[in-house]
């Protein structure tokens, strides 16, 4: 059990890290909304389930770990419409890819708007 | 020193780097992003320090963080295709 808990903290820091480093070295900003996002869903959850399991295996009733869920829940579902709807605006606002993107699907529809 | 001690300084240490995006991010969506992740860094660590003081307000406070990162991302949003 307590290794349960030591191997989902470290899976929550090293996501916590990779999503650092992604955002310090990823060239636009989309790319570093994609490495953001799974930061917070996997570094976060998982150290935050690992409280959780953490405080059944010391034997106490589970009410910090419960809050914890409802809160990993919370961010579960506001995290990923956050990124959504910032990535969106900033291409319709105009910000550039990078130089080396190779896809933009959305770049006939946001032409068509725009022609009317 | 506990693990949860180990973990809260290293990710303290994560977002003070991530300070060097907020101050030197080339456009302001970087320092969107950059401030949105520290927020978010900073919640997960008030949650671990609750855990280990055992006093269930620090649970508060990251929620509030938490809900304040996803307003200010909302607003950002609107506010830069000039609808707010």
């Amino acid at each position: 059990m307590q290794y349960i808990v030591w191997f989902l903290y470290v899976v929550g820091a090293f996501f916590n890290f990779a999503g650092v480093v992604g955002i310090l070295r990823m060239p636009d900003p989309y790319c570093k909304l994609q490495t953001s996002t799974k930061n917070i869903t996997l570094g976060g959850i998982s150290i935050m389930l690992g409280l959780f399991v953490n405080e059944i295996y010391l034997g106490l009733f589970p009410s910090f770990g419960l809050k914890f869920l409802l809160l990993s829940l919370f961010m579960l579902i506001t995290n990923p419409t956050a990124s959504h709807v910032l990535a969106r605006s900033i291409y319709y606002a105009g910000f550039p890819l990078w130089h080396k993107s190779v896809t933009d699907h959305l770049k006939a529809r946001k032409e068509a708007e725009q022609r009317g | 020193m506990s693990a949860e001690m180990i973990l809260m300084i290293f990710l303290l240490a994560l977002s003070v780097v991530l300070l060097y995006r907020v101050v030197a991010g080339p456009t302001d969506p970087d320092r969107i992003i950059a401030i949105s992740t520290v927020s978010a860094i900073v919640s997960v660590v008030l949650a671990v320090y609750a855990f280990q003081v055992r006093r269930s307000i620090y649970v508060d406070i990251a929620l509030a963080v938490a809900l304040l990162d996803f307003i200010m991302v909302l607003a950002y949003s609107r506010y830069i295709r000039g609808e707010l």
